[in-house]
């Protein structure tokens, strides 16, 4: 049989049958596999079968990751690898399907096992431990199920350390026991969160302590209890992780809407203008604008709409926010109740150079849930704003869509401001958050 | 006065307010009474070590006392007082050493400055550069490692 002849025969014997309700590819094979008749004596065939079946765990464990790799082609919708890879682990073991499926039932089985010891866990407060069941949670995020990696959740694995680059020399930091080392992780993503990939792929050991649920704790409490601007939810963190977030910490920072304070919120304006017709040309004008929005922890908010290009206006804006971050007497103003506005008032007065950019206005902001509600005050004339919070696919929470945009008069009298409500209908282009690296996370 | 010894045999005399840092002095001398002249066994910490952390006890002895905790108020800040930088300028073993004591001896101060010098050392790095900062070996398979950038590619870009 030539080999063009082989596959003609093999493609007979592969069915495949796409089933259109479910997008699903099935894959049963025909064909038998033809074991190769073992003549000799009984020594010789011993040996023979220990090989056979050493070669049988072999083939059976590359044609499981061939299906498991088949498995996320199909989902991603790379449906030409999938059929390759099929066909490929369908070669090796005819049953494969079957055989993923077995495996697969055992180790969900396995994990309903666990299942009970981890939420006794939580109940007892000791949430410190490792959280195992938060990673398989996760596998979901952004699109396109994953297959759990096997080294996370194996464990076996507990006791995974630091392995040396170059053996000769030492490894100073495997002193350390792991709960130090994740309290070290742990500022290191209050310090940069976006360190947390770098920190996973380091290495296994490293990878084990971002998944620690104290890490998540932390950084929750940190983001979420310091937060001047975040309406006071009616439960604390601890009863909200339990009603909304599976108990797991790590899934309240990734889903509880939140903002970012180390950059500025762009939103891009285009409308296009007709000029004035001169003779023959007949010119038409691209406008554009953005609006800024910078969010502080301590509450207070400025926006700034402008022609100018990003680069420059970060620039202008980096000189009015920076001086007073870390002074002592806003930090005085931030102890009273109404903190928020005397910071504002404070940023204002210290950023009397910056009055020289038109269009620069200084507010409050609130998070309610994933609405957040701003409201400018300066002098008379008051805005208000309310967008809510979004992902995109870039990345989570960093998108900020209109909701309701209006001015008013600024009276004291509900009655009267609502009354001098004037909704304004520009264009209303969503704010996507850029990060600016020179500003530190912000800390008070 | 508070009389201390390292693993290593060295005697250390340091005034109470000092000792006191630690809590876990602090409970020990409590426990044992003023009168008792017997120094303070400390086998975990070699006698360099404890003299670097006696050094900081020293810096900071005159620091307002730790205000309560409360869910509002941030427990500490990020920023590492220009002192402590230099206090905290050393290699890696050292570095590490006074970690483990101070978290041994249970200053927290002290372990909080060291985890975030780590931190700090950790911050902007990539992933081979921190692999050689600590001389750790990527024990990743390349599928892992394809695996855990998937998982956590969420929070990149921000």
């Amino acid at each position: 049989m030539t080999t063009h002849e082989w596959i003609a025969w093999r493609w007979q014997s592969v069915e495949v049958s796409v089933e259109t309700g479910d997008q699903h590819l099935d894959i049963a094979v025909k064909g038998e596999v033809e074991l190769p008749s073992s003549v000799g004596n009984a020594r010789e065939e011993k040996d023979k079968q220990q090989q056979q079946q050493q070669q049988d765990a072999v083939r059976l464990s590359k044609a499981l990751l061939l299906y498991n790799e088949a498995s996320i082609c199909e989902r991603e919708g790379r449906l030409g690898d999938a059929l390759t890879k099929y066909r490929q682990a369908t070669r090796l073991e005819p049953n494969i399907d079957r055989m993923h499926h077995v495996k697969q039932s055992v180790a969900v089985a396995a994990a309903a096992a666990q299942q009970p010891s981890v939420n006794q866990r939580s109940q007892t407060h000791s949430v410190d431990e490792f959280d195992e069941n938060s990673l398989q949670t996760y596998y979901s995020f952004g699109g396109g199920a994953v297959q759990p990696l096997p080294v996370v959740h194996d464990s076996t694995h507990t006791n995974v350390r630091f392995t040396p680059k170059h053996a000769e020399k030492p490894i100073p930091i495997a002193v350390l026991p792991s709960e130090i080392v994740t309290h070290v992780v742990k500022w290191t993503l209050a310090l940069d969160f976006a360190m947390l990939p770098e920190i996973a792929s380091t290495c296994k050991f490293l990878q084990r302590t971002t998944l620690a649920a104290s890490q998540w704790r932390f950084l929750c409490e940190k983001h979420h209890g310091r937060s001047r601007g975040y309406s006071t939810h009616s439960l604390k963190l601890s009863e909200q992780l339990a009603k909304s977030y599976r108990n797991c910490w790590r899934a309240m920072y990734c889903e509880k809407p939140r903002l970012s304070f180390d950059g500025v919120y762009i939103s891009r304006i285009n409308y296009i203008r007709q000029g004035y017709a001169e003779s023959f040309t007949n010119p038409y004008l691209i406008v554009t604008y953005f609006r800024y929005l910078r969010l502080f922890q301590d509450g207070s908010m400025c926006i700034w709409t402008t022609s100018t290009e990003p680069t420059q206006a970060l620039k202008e804006l980096s000189n009015v926010m920076d001086s007073p971050t870390n002074t002592r007497s806003l930090q005085q103003a931030l102890g009273n109740p109404g903190g928020s506005h005397a910071s504002v008032r404070y940023r204002r007065e210290k950023s009397s150079a910056i009055a020289a950019l038109k269009g620069l206005l200084f507010g409050t902001w609130k998070l309610h849930d994933d609405l957040l509600v701003m409201e400018t005050a300066e002098n008379v004339n008051g805005f208000y704003y309310k967008l809510s919070v979004s992902s995109t696919r870039r990345a989570s929470h960093n998108k900020l869509s209109w909701m309701e945009f209006y001015h008013y008069k600024k009276s004291g009298d509900a009655e009267k401001e609502e009354a001098s409500r004037n909704e304004i209908k520009s264009q209303r282009k969503a704010f996507v958050f850029s990060k600016v690296r020179s500003w530190k996370r912000a800390s008070f | 006065m508070v009389k201390i010894t390292s693993s290593d045999n060295q005697e250390f005399t340091i005034a109470k307010e000092i000792a006191n840092q630690s809590v876990l002095i602090k409970n020990m001398l409590e426990d044992v009474g003023e009168a008792d002249d017997q120094p303070i066994p400390l086998p975990n910490v070699s006698g360099a070590i404890l003299q670097k952390v006696i050094d900081y006890a020293t810096m900071h002895k005159d620091d307002p006392p730790a205000p309560p905790e409360e869910e509002s108020k941030p427990k500490s800040s990020e920023d590492i007082e220009e002192r402590d930088k230099e206090f905290m300028n050393v290699d890696q073993g050292t570095l590490f050493e006074i970690i483990l004591a101070a978290n041994y001896l249970d200053m927290k101060n002290l372990l909080d400055l060291g985890c975030k010098t780590v931190a700090n050392m950790i911050k902007g790095k990539t992933v081979e550069e921190i692999r050689k900062t600590f001389n750790i070996v990527n024990d990743f398979t390349p599928e892992e490692e394809e695996q855990i950038r998937k998982e956590n590619e969420w929070c990149e870009d921000r």
